[in-house]
């Protein structure tokens, strides 16, 4: 049964989504014609939203907007500074919006703004950074380490006696590994946290260079697609640097040292139980293919005569058949008819040059009557 | 100077509105597709082993040279970029030169299979697949194309069997792996590979399709899908969007010991440019190489830098060497019409005279 995909929560919201825009859309146009300034036309909206977005003025700066548009605050800690960085777009739009339709405004009027907006963005790209890479340390830590506390707290403390020291010894050691790779995610998420400020200098070098070039971006995709080559430009150049490598390499090696700490552990315990282990498998996949290898390498200088001698097989029973197949039956079966009746009349010959003379036995007549006889028989069965 | 952003409130809001119309309509259309074919040209197996299927490509009329191709793949993605579509396939203009076309193709691997290494698929498989294709060609040397690491392993085995190979035309492959420009060389080079394959067995095709989108993220991973908006409503065009799609995302896992060879060897150690590669004990030497090269690769390879693929030109010893350089990137080589056009022809052409 074919699901009803139109029907979906993910078409609706699309449905919803593109309605709003639309009667906002038509909203703006409506006012803008009914305005006798059309630069004022745009403000209501902007008003609205910058008022409800300045810092520190309290109360939901997303009230102004339709419920379907309300980011939904998952992220805890962050939605301050989204909130933030929010208010950076805002007044960026704002300010964008009341030069927009002006083209004779001043650079000195806007260009101020224009740094002002981007610093300020940059200065909230910095704290969702500073943020993210105390949230990844975190998450490492509170995940398997620091969650754990509490309960490994009374084993780790609890005497040494038998096989209970390597135990402790083997948590401890899993511990300290964990704890070096939400120490490795947060650096290297730090490192990376530049990127989307480089890319924010780099988008407003851009922009400036379009203004010298009095070039004008008239739509958001022309700004995104400007924005993505920005990010790409900016991560790339923070990738090839010398440290970014070996920050990857920490982060990743960090984590493989966990994984093995947990197989070896995975490992002590099926062994203790009985079970099989993967190592187990995989020393006999070894030991498999090994063989194999010695197989091959004692068969294939031998499979290669084979496969000559199965080739030339293949050729002689190739000929063979097709010589059988071009034969001319008909003529065959003419031809050996025709050998048949020589060969009859040969002996028919042969008999009666061997008539019985007088001179001759009976025995000899008798012989050659009987040949005669054999010569119909032959002809009959044909 | 006038300023930079003219963006009225309205045309963004209807914007918006408009980009909302374009991902339904999309979403939709996608749907109706579903899974598009993959593969252009009828084919039929001609040998198969446990780890490798050897695949003849039958076109519409019969081979024109004697000497036939043998086609090796990489050990990541699948070798169907080579014959994604009717009109998008580098073996069917291949086979509309008059080549007669082998396709070598690496079967998924499992856990039993991580001890498989280079030795296993260079001096292995392909040692055995490029003697089938001799043995029923009645040739006693074959030419050899080898796609991106395909080529690279096309490149060791020439240097190892030179006396089975009549000509050897590496495509976007990798040489020298510490080029500037090369950014996965860059990102791997202090990456544990012996740990990572003992931990995982095997490596992961999802983990590697990961890597190849980080070293573009916004763009591969963000900014492809906004823009195949601009094409809801061409299904031709949204099909083709699917297919490359279904591609990019069926990787198959990698045998972990053939990896961390692979990463070592070439990525972190470049011995193939140091001359210290060495495979199931015998030293592979490019200088060894002396038939003749055509050396194929992408103006715009963001995989494989051009510089990385030019470097062969110095090391091989080869005095009959050719370089063929096309516009565009490590896929688009394959499958945009313009090389679709152009590669085939050209590959085609140097062979005939060699």
């Amino acid at each position: 049964m074919m699901h009803d995909y139109d029907s979906t929560p993910y078409m609706n919201m699309l449905k919803m989504q593109q309605s709003l825009w639309q009667q906002w859309s038509d909203n703006m146009r409506s006012s803008t014609q009914q305005s006798a300034q059309p630069n004022d036309a745009f403000m209501p909206f902007f008003e609205a939203f910058k008022a409800a977005s300045i810092p520190g003025a309290g109360g939901n700066p997303w009230a102004g907007f339709p419920q379907g548009q309300m980011p939904t605050p998952l992220w805890g800690g962050w939605q301050n500074q989204w909130t933030e960085l929010c208010n950076g777009f805002t007044g960026l739009t704002q300010k964008f919006s009341e030069a927009s339709g002006d083209s004779a405004v001043d650079a000195a009027d806007w260009l101020p703004i224009f740094d002002a907006t981007f610093a300020r963005l940059k200065e909230s790209f910095a704290h969702i950074n500073a943020e993210n890479s105390r949230q990844a340390a975190n998450m490492c830590r509170l995940q398997f380490a620091g969650g754990m506390d509490g309960k490994t707290a009374p084993f780790m403390g609890a005497p040494k006696l038998g096989p209970l020291r390597l135990q402790q010894k083997a948590l401890e050691e899993h511990l300290q590994k964990v704890t070096e790779l939400a120490e490795c995610s947060g650096k290297y998420v730090d490192y990376i946290g530049c990127i989307p400020g480089k890319a924010l200098d780099l988008l407003r070098e851009k922009l400036l260079q379009c203004a010298h070039e009095d070039k004008a971006i008239t739509s958001v995709r022309e700004l995104y697609d400007m924005w993505v080559g920005c990010m790409d430009a900016a991560a790339r150049e923070v990738v090839f640097t010398e440290q970014y490598p070996k920050l990857y390499a920490d982060v990743n090696n960090a984590l493989l040292l966990v994984l093995d700490g947990s197989k070896k552990q995975m490992e002590a315990h099926n062994k203790s139980c009985g079970q099989p282990t993967k190592s187990a498998f995989d020393t006999l996949a070894r030991r498999q293919h090994l063989q194999g290898r010695a197989i091959q390498l004692e068969v294939l200088p031998n499979l290669g005569h084979m496969h000559s001698e199965v080739k030339e097989l293949r050729q002689q029973l190739q000929e063979a058949l097709q010589k059988l197949t071009e034969q001319d039956w008909p003529g065959l079966v003419a031809a050996m008819e025709k050998k048949l009746d020589e060969h009859s009349q040969a002996l028919a010959d042969m008999a009666a040059q061997t008539k019985p003379s007088p001179k001759r036995s009976n025995k000899a007549a008798q012989s050659a009557s009987g040949a005669a006889g054999n010569s119909n028989k032959v002809k009959h069965k044909r | 100077m006038i300023f930079p952003l003219q963006l009225r409130a309205d045309s963004v809001l209807r914007e918006f509105a408009d980009f909302q119309s374009a991902w339904q309509r999309t979403a939709e259309n996608l749907r109706d597709i579903g899974e598009p074919d993959i593969g252009a040209v009828p084919r039929t197996m001609v040998y198969q082993e446990e780890h490798a299927k050897l695949y003849r490509y039958r076109g519409d009329k019969e081979p024109e040279l004697q000497v036939p191709l043998l086609v090796v793949y990489a050990l990541v993605n699948r070798p169907q970029i080579a014959d994604l579509q009717e009109h998008k396939s580098l073996l069917q203009g291949l086979l509309q030169q008059g080549v007669d076309v082998y396709l070598l193709e690496w079967c998924d691997v499992n856990e039993a299979d991580s001890h498989l290494g280079l030795d296993d698929y260079i001096n292995g498989f392909m040692d055995r697949a490029v003697d089938f294709v001799r043995a029923s060609s009645n040739q006693p040397r074959i030419n050899l194309l080898g796609i991106c690491q395909g080529g690279t392993f096309s490149i060791c085995y020439t240097a190892l069997h030179q006396d089975k190979i009549n000509a050897l035309v590496p495509v976007v492959a990798p040489v020298d792996f510490h080029t500037p420009e090369d950014q996965l060389s860059h990102v791997v080079r202090h990456i544990d590979v012996e740990l990572l394959a003992r931990v995982m067995g095997n490596v992961p095709g999802d983990l590697l399709n990961w890597v190849f989108l980080s070293l573009n993220p916004i763009q591969l991973m963000q900014h492809k899908y906004v823009a195949m908006t601009d094409i809801a409503d061409n299904p031709e065009m949204l099909e083709n969007f699917m297919r490359m799609e279904r591609w990019i995302f069926d990787s198959p896992d990698l045998a972990g010991t053939a990896y961390s060879e692979f990463i070592r060897w070439f990525y972190q150690q470049n011995s193939l440019v140091n001359n210290s590669l060495s495979i199931g004990g015998q030293p592979v030497r490019l200088a060894d190489i002396t038939v003749p090269v055509c050396n194929v690769f992408a103006s715009a390879d963001h995989l494989v830098p051009p510089p990385s693929s030019q470097a062969l030109a110095k090391l091989v010893g080869s005095k009959d060497y050719e370089e063929i350089c096309f516009a565009g990137g490590h896929v688009g080589i394959f499958v945009s019409s313009r090389a679709s056009k152009e590669v085939p022809p050209a590959i085609a052409s140097w062979l005939r005279q060699h």
